[in-house]
């Protein structure tokens, strides 16, 4: 039997995380539903000037929310090796390193990211905005694969280490920003103009800015994953389980 | 089955095994005996591919551990000292894992739960440890894996479950089947093994089958001062001292006590180990 990826063995292993993570999915499932779905609540009615301010306010919240909602998610990837207890069952299961990783993405990054956002066409909002498509395909996608990665590094850290390296890049930037006034006049409309002109934003057709952010996002999370599966091929246990005298 | 070779094994600069060859065949028991600490436990993941040597490899059936390829897994099973079993019922649990083990049969798992008193309709979420304890091994013994690995299998269970115990696995044992029990309880394993190997720190001191061991040595308790000549090791017992001696020729055969061999292995380990050598 193939050693790398047999379809059988890996359906087995989808159906085995699965049966154990699904309270955790459903959980997570029902947050989704509420951070998308708490302005419809909140902000129907008439559209008067405090509704559209509050219902901005209420679009940024649902950005961030679901930004740190995919965050949390991917950084579960690999819950299961967090414990030792958990951790022997888990690799010494009679399936490919490639079948495990996999299995694990599938349920908590891939399929999550994918049904997160099928109700959206159906919006006819997002999906016709070419920075909405940047939005889930850079800060989603690379974001989240950045968790990952982090998940199989850091274990109970991986959340923790990407906010901490959020934190230290966005000082860093305000930073350099606020010390450097040539480089704001650098990002003065014209540059902002020249790059939306050159992706086509302001174009009707925006397919080439889409597909540009497409591009730029895939490589980092590619990488990202890549990287990933290989420091989980390499996963072992860290140390002897304590000693309990009975 | 499974070779240990030139392994170099080290959790950061605490070096556990430096050089340490050695051999588990098929159809036997062994038992891995050593002191908390010795590299028991270690050894046990080096060889289901946990951990991964600094230098050396572990086979098992011609393939390298470290890789986990999934045929070798496969006929694999670990029972870890500690372990986290699911909130399921036993008979979900199997179903979901026993399709990854192709030699798991379900009368096996069945005749060792009912040697244990139990039964499979059982929630693992309400289990005491002791009960998982005895589910889970009742489950890799089912499984039918050509390497069955035990760490202090018996630790949580209740003193009639370690005699059942021991009776389970010496029925499931089949001759091409190997059961490494790594345990500090030494009387638990008693009666049960076919080899004894014995870790001190950071090498091999004894390895010898039960056998060649009753062969070679006697056990036997005297009045104390009254120890016999040539005697390799000896300890105060309830009658005066307990003596491991070399068998003399006409000497009849005694019943291995494992406990003193432990003991007379790691006072020294080099005199017992010469009473095979003499002979």
């Amino acid at each position: 039997m193939n050693n790398w990826f047999n379809i059988k063995r890996f359906w087995l292993v989808l159906r085995h995380e699965f049966a154990e993570a699904w309270p955790e999915l459903a959980i997570f499932a029902a947050v989704f539903m509420v951070i998308m779905c708490w302005p419809v609540v909140f902000f129907k009615g008439d559209a008067g000037q405090t509704q559209v301010i509050l219902g901005v306010a209420g679009y940024g919240v649902i950005c961030i929310g679901v930004v740190l909602y995919y965050w949390i998610l991917a950084s579960r990837v690999f819950a299961n090796i967090q414990r030792p207890e958990r951790k022997i069952g888990y690799l010494t299961l009679p399936a490919s390193n490639a079948e495990k990783f996999y299995s694990r993405l599938l349920l908590y990054w891939i399929l999550p990211l994918a049904f997160g956002f099928i109700p959206y066409p159906h919006t006819g909002a997002a999906i016709n905005n070419a920075w909405m498509y940047f939005f889930i395909a850079v800060i989603l996608g690379v974001q989240s694969s950045l968790a990952v990665l982090f998940g199989t590094i850091f274990r109970k850290g991986g959340l923790l280490v990407l906010i901490l390296a959020e934190v230290v890049l966005t000082v860093a930037l305000v930073a350099y920003f606020s010390t450097n006034p040539q480089a704001v006049k650098n990002l003065d409309l014209a540059f902002v103009a020249q790059i939306a002109d050159y992706v086509g934003v302001m174009e009707p057709d925006r397919g080439r800015a889409a597909k540009l952010a497409f591009g730029i996002a895939a490589v980092p999370t590619v990488f990202n994953i890549g990287l990933a599966r290989i420091i989980f091929s390499r996963k072992r246990l860290r140390r002897p389980l304590v000693y309990v005298e009975q | 089955m499974v070779t240990i070779s030139n392994l170099q094994f080290s959790y950061g600069s605490h070096e556990v095994f430096s050089n340490l060859n050695l051999t588990f065949d098929e159809g036997k028991i062994y038992g891995l005996l050593g002191l908390n600490g010795a590299g028991k436990s270690t050894l046990l993941y080096l060889m289901s591919g946990l951990l991964f040597a600094k230098n050396g490899t572990v086979e098992f059936n011609g393939h390298n551990m470290s890789r986990r390829s999934p045929d070798a897994l496969a006929n694999l099973f670990i029972v870890p000292e500690e372990f986290d079993l699911p909130a399921m019922t036993f008979e979900r649990y199997v179903l979901l894992n026993a399709p990854f083990y192709p030699n798991f049969s379900r009368e096996t798992l069945d005749r060792c739960l009912a040697g244990f008193g139990m039964t499979a309709d059982m929630n693992l979420a309400r289990l005491s440890m002791g009960q998982k304890k005895k589910a889970f091994v009742c489950f890799a013994l089912a499984t039918n894996t050509s390497l069955l690995l035990m760490d202090e299998p018996t630790n949580g269970l209740d003193i009639p479950s370690k005699s059942q115990f021991r009776k389970v696995v010496a029925e499931c044992m089949t001759d091409n089947r190997t059961i490494i029990i790594s345990t500090h309880q030494v009387r638990d394993v008693e009666n049960l093994i076919d080899n004894v190997t014995i870790m001190g720190s950071r090498q091999l001191l004894f390895d010898m089958p039960v056998a060649q061991i009753c062969d070679h040595l006697t056990f036997v308790d005297c009045k104390l001062g009254q120890e016999p000549e040539g005697a390799i090791y000896s300890q105060p017992s309830a009658l005066g001292s307990a003596v491991v001696c070399g068998r003399k020729a006409g000497d009849d055969e005694t019943t291995l006590d494992i406990e003193l061999l432990f003991n007379a292995v790691l006072a020294n380990a080099e005199s017992v180990n010469q009473a095979f050598a003499a002979k």
